[in-house]
């Protein structure tokens, strides 16, 4: 009895943590090409890299130093979650907030 | 640009990165040579001086004369190689080789997206035979950049260590 309140506990507490670190502020990512720089957190840097994909996408747009740009800051949300390096969607977090607009 | 000429892009994207991996390979290849070479470096030196001593042929017997010899002939034309300079080579080589597989990845989200986004604007010529094949691409590269990150971790530690 005692030992499962204990573990309940200890779940609670992890899953405070979780969702504290979750909540966090996180520190800025930075990237840079040519005379391109973005200093912004992960998840605004994800939908600008996002929205620069699809503006490129949609009009047939080329542009090697914004596509370079655009990898740039889709490579650096990438590597700060650790994600598979064919992974480049949002992590799930983030994708509850951007409700499937990409 | 219309969407033919825009899948083109992305091909040809993809064939260029294919070409700039497979020239960082061969340099990567060069470079596992130069370590093979660092690492016999001491056994030559030590072959060299058994060559300059005077009672050296007779000292040992003819098949292993030959053999000296022959290794130093083999490696008299070999530039010696200096443990930081292979160090830096080394990471700075495999950087680029695995920016260039994440690109190459990258590249492939893009063309997969591309026939997902775009079924009917196909132009003939890059129609794909098989609907796996971006996928088995995918996963050949990210093996390949898996496999590299490893082996060049190890080569590097070793040649650091040494």
């Amino acid at each position: 009895m005692l030992g499962n309140i204990k573990l309940e506990a200890i779940e609670d507490l992890k899953m405070t943590r979780a969702e504290t670190k979750a909540q966090a502020p996180h520190p800025p990512l930075e990237v840079r090409e040519h005379q391109l720089h973005l200093v912004a957190d992960p998840l605004r840097m994800k939908i600008i890299a996002e929205a620069v994909g699809k503006y490129m996408d949609e009009h047939s747009f080329e542009d090697t130093t914004l596509s370079d740009f655009r990898y740039n800051m889709e490579a650096s949300y990438q590597s700060f979650y650790s994600l598979d390096q064919d992974d480049w969607d949002f992590v799930p977090e983030h994708k509850e907030q951007v409700h499937g607009a990409f | 640009m219309d969407k033919g000429a825009q899948l083109d892009t992305l091909w040809e994207s993809h064939n260029f990165y294919l070409k700039q991996i497979d020239t960082l390979e061969g340099e990567f290849s060069f470079l596992s040579e130069r370590a093979k070479l660092f690492f016999y470096q001491p056994l030559i030196e030590a072959m060299r001086q058994m060559k300059s001593d005077v009672h050296f042929k007779e000292s040992l017997p003819p098949d292993v004369v030959a053999d000296v010899e022959s290794v130093i002939e083999d490696y008299n034309e070999e530039v010696p190689v200096e443990k930081q300079t292979l160090l830096s080579q080394i990471k700075n080589t495999s950087k680029d080789l695995e920016a260039l597989y994440r690109k190459h990845l990258h590249t492939l989200r893009d063309i997969k997206a591309f026939y997902k986004n775009y079924p009917y604007n196909i132009p003939p010529q890059h129609e794909l035979s098989s609907t796996s094949l971006l996928d088995n691409i995918n996963d050949s590269t990210k093996e390949l950049l898996k496999v590299h990150c490893k082996v060049a971790r190890t080569l590097y530690k070793q040649v650091k260590n040494y």
